[in-house]
């Protein structure tokens, strides 16, 4: 335990002295603030277009950011001979890999508070502060998405050798979750019978963490008709308080998942070397 | 005579003779039975019948509300035709009653009608009745049945209270008649209670020129349901937390005019109708069900759709096969579909406002459409003339919807982040889509003015509080050097 925060704390300091994590910072406050300043005030609270824009920023950004600025965390280590160092002490994987998960969740948590923080601040003097309950759900779902994309980065990191790799690796997942997703899903899912479309989408939806944080978030905005009669029995089932109750287990499984699998991968490498 | 001291005098005079009446009938049994056996007890009991019937007139006359429920129709069929009824205000009368003639039943407050029948508890079967300041309690529970039925033309029911799990007021075959200022309350179940156990609240059919106006229609199935009846205006109406608030069906040229919907499945549902007038009605909030929306047209031809607001609607105005209709300066504001045109044809749509709806256009398969000078806050436009509307269109692309047509489960995509890409790729050809040849570029479209003070000064702490702890732990435990 010792040893997690040891690693956590020094992750923290060691995220803080990259000069990407300062760049995603201002990207992020920069965006953030903008669409917060650009918008209409008719649409702040609810399931609107300001909204909406909001959510889409958060998923164009937040997952690309976590995913590299993890996985690059990582691979620095390993590239930089810090890991060889450390594994020479009687330091455990687990302690190791959950010390950066730890640290690096704070650094990207920090990064979108910041971000929260400032276009919050001077949307609220300017008179186009989202309400506070829009507020607070944004930055649940911001913590979420990095907590999740975290896990994926974590086995990203343990998977790749280099920075290089990590980067290639990262972009092609952030395209293949957030951008490409509707298109590859609709180009697979058409070779399936009709009836087998939905429940294939459904499962495929708890696989993609940012699918399964926007369509919660939406449901929680009230906005869950706009899904159709298909999803009907959903929608009514995640608006009642046990939904985010099971929403909540996912998200912890996805994490304990994620961080299991990057230990072991990380653990093999270790005994290989 | 005061008109006051007038009714309570009429009312007093035909409890009286009912009471009279029935004094006389049992004093004739009593002649014709036999003389000894129980003549005598008879005679007590009906003794005892007339005092309770006085004692009731005179506890009723000091207006107390406590005793049973006195029979409504003997009151009427003492009042003389063209003559006023006026029950005690707080006092209950029994119903079902059959008004047949001509006349006018009022109360000075608030007079109750209790129906356990399964009659409605007021029929209107002569023209030219008046009901006034009524509170009717239905307990029928068939939807189909009404509390109120009219079957006659020219009546006028004002300010009406009517609790029912059935239908509310039904007017068959009854041409111009008025409802007004009345408040219809169904579905003791509340919000939860299914849309087909419940009744219409106003309800209209092969009834022409009649006017519904200034009522207030909770938890029913329809509000106001008007089917194969002509030139029915509906005006300054208030319909919540039902199935539709306002359904027309197959009438010609009704008039939906400043009416209100809040929480209902649809505003206003307008279907096989030519020559409607829908103007200045507000819908908000009709986002609940996957099959809600503010305004939807089907079938609906030659019809002034003008100035109204739909807001925070799943949809806000819905068109299907409609043809030739204007739609004018409307505002579409905060709704998750602005407006979805499907298989329509030659509708103009004018000097409307599309605000911070999520998606704020969808169309298929319609041509012809004129769309000029609308307002779409999510377009830049470039205006090199300077008249205050852009040179470039406006262009609704239909891909979203030609998806999820063929596969209703697509509808998970609804502004996927990645779905622009894809609709990208498809963006072939925009000849057929549906265009704003005229943006308006600028709009007096103005939100409504609560600004939420204790909000905004709340959120300027939580931000500065949120930045503040934000620097501080980042210079405390990432940048300073321990």
């Amino acid at each position: 335990m010792r040893h997690t925060r040891t690693i956590a704390l020094r992750e923290l300091k060691l995220g803080f002295r990259n000069p990407w994590a300062y760049s995603f910072m201002a990207l992020f406050a920069v965006f953030s603030l903008a669409l917060v300043l650009i918008q209409s005030k008719a649409g702040l609270s609810g399931y609107t277009s300001t909204t909406g824009t909001m959510i889409n920023l958060i998923l164009y950004l937040l997952p690309l950011m976590t995913l590299l600025l993890g996985a690059f965390s990582l691979t620095a280590e390993k590239e930089e001979g810090g890991w060889r160092l450390l594994s020479s002490f009687a330091l455990s994987t687990r302690a190791f890999i959950c010390g950066k998960y730890i640290g690096l969740a704070g650094v990207l948590i920090l990064i979108v508070s910041f971000g929260f923080g400032l276009s919050g601040m001077i949307g609220a003097i300017f008179g186009h502060a989202f309400p506070p309950s829009s507020f607070g759900r944004f930055l649940v779902f911001s913590v979420l998405l990095i907590l999740l994309f975290l896990g994926i980065s974590a086995i990203l990191g343990a998977i790749c050798r280099n920075r290089w790799q990590a980067l290639t690796y990262g972009v092609a997942i952030w395209f293949f979750l957030v951008l490409g997703w509707p298109t590859l899903l609709i180009a697979v899912l058409g070779f399936l019978p009709y009836l087998w479309i939905k429940p294939a989408l459904i499962a495929l939806i708890f696989a993609n963490p940012a699918e399964l944080n926007r369509l919660f978030l939406i449901v929680k905005m009230g906005g869950g008709s706009i899904l159709g009669p298909e999803y009907y029995r959903w929608v009514a089932w995640i608006e009642r308080p046990t939904g985010s109750l099971v929403f909540a287990a996912v998200c912890v499984l996805w994490i304990l998942a994620s961080v299991g699998i990057s230990i072991i991968l990380w653990e093999r490498g270790r005994r290989s070397e | 005579m005061e008109p006051a001291d007038r009714g309570v005098h009429c009312r007093r005079s035909a409890v009286q003779r009912h009471a009279d009446r029935a004094r006389e009938e049992k004093r004739k049994a009593k002649f014709k039975r036999r003389p000894g056996g129980w003549g005598w007890a008879g005679a007590f009991r009906s003794m005892l019948f007339t005092g309770l019937l006085l004692g009731a007139c005179a506890s009723a006359a000091w207006g107390s509300g406590a005793e049973e429920a006195a029979p409504l129709q003997p009151l009427i069929d003492d009042t003389p035709a063209g003559g006023t009824l006026v029950l005690v205000s707080d006092r209950a009368y029994a119903g079902p009653a059959v008004i047949d003639k001509t006349l006018a039943i009022r109360s000075d407050g608030e007079a109750l009608v209790i129906n356990h029948s399964d009659k409605p508890a007021l029929s209107l079967q002569a023209d030219g009745i008046r009901l006034q300041d009524l509170f009717v309690k239905d307990g029928q529970i068939d939807p189909k049945k009404p509390a109120i039925l009219v079957q006659s033309d020219h009546n006028r029911l004002e300010r009406l209270r009517i609790e029912t799990q059935a239908g509310g007021i039904y007017l068959r075959e009854a041409h111009d008649n008025a409802i007004l200022n009345s408040r219809i309350e169904g579905a003791r179940g509340g919000a939860s209670e299914a849309y087909s156990r419940r009744g219409n609240g106003i309800d209209l059919m092969n009834a022409n020129r009649n006017r519904i106006e200034g009522n207030t229609l909770v938890h029913v199935h329809d509000g106001v349901y008007v089917e194969s009846s002509n030139e029915t205006r509906v005006q300054g109406n208030h319909a919540v937390d039902s199935r539709y608030g306002y359904h027309f069906m197959f009438s010609g040229k009704p008039e939906l005019r400043n009416n209100t919907g809040s929480g209902n499945v649809t505003g206003g549902m307008i279907m096989g109708v030519e020559g409607a007038v829908v103007e200045g009605n507000r819908f908000d909030k009709q986002n609940e069900n996957v099959n809600s929306q503010g305004i939807l047209l089907f079938d609906v031809r030659r019809s002034m759709i003008g100035h109204n607001r739909v807001e925070g609607n799943r949809v806000g105005i819905y068109m299907e096969n409609a043809t030739e209709n204007a739609l004018t300066d409307n505002e579409i504001v905060r709704n998750f579909i602005g407006m979805q045109m499907i298989r329509s044809h030659a509708n103009t749509l004018r000097n409307s406002a599309f605000v911070a709806n999520v998606n704020q256009a969808q169309s298929v398969d319609s041509q012809d459409n004129v769309l000029e000078g609308n307002y779409w806050d999510d377009f830049q436009g470039l205006d090199t003339d300077g008249d205050g509307f852009s040179e470039m269109t406006y262009e609704i692309d239909p891909f979203f919807l030609q998806l999820t047509k063929d596969t209703d489960a697509y509808q998970v995509f609804f502004q996927a982040p990645g779905l622009p890409f894809l609709a990208q790729m498809f963006r072939a050809d925009t000849t057929n889509w549906l265009k704003d040849r005229r943006p308006l570029l600028a709009s007096s479209f103005v939100p409504d003015g609560h600004v939420d003070e204790d909000g905004r000064i709340l959120m300027l702490f939580a931000g500065a509080a949120l930045l503040l702890s934000t620097l501080f732990i980042i210079y405390r435990w990432g940048y300073r050097r321990s």
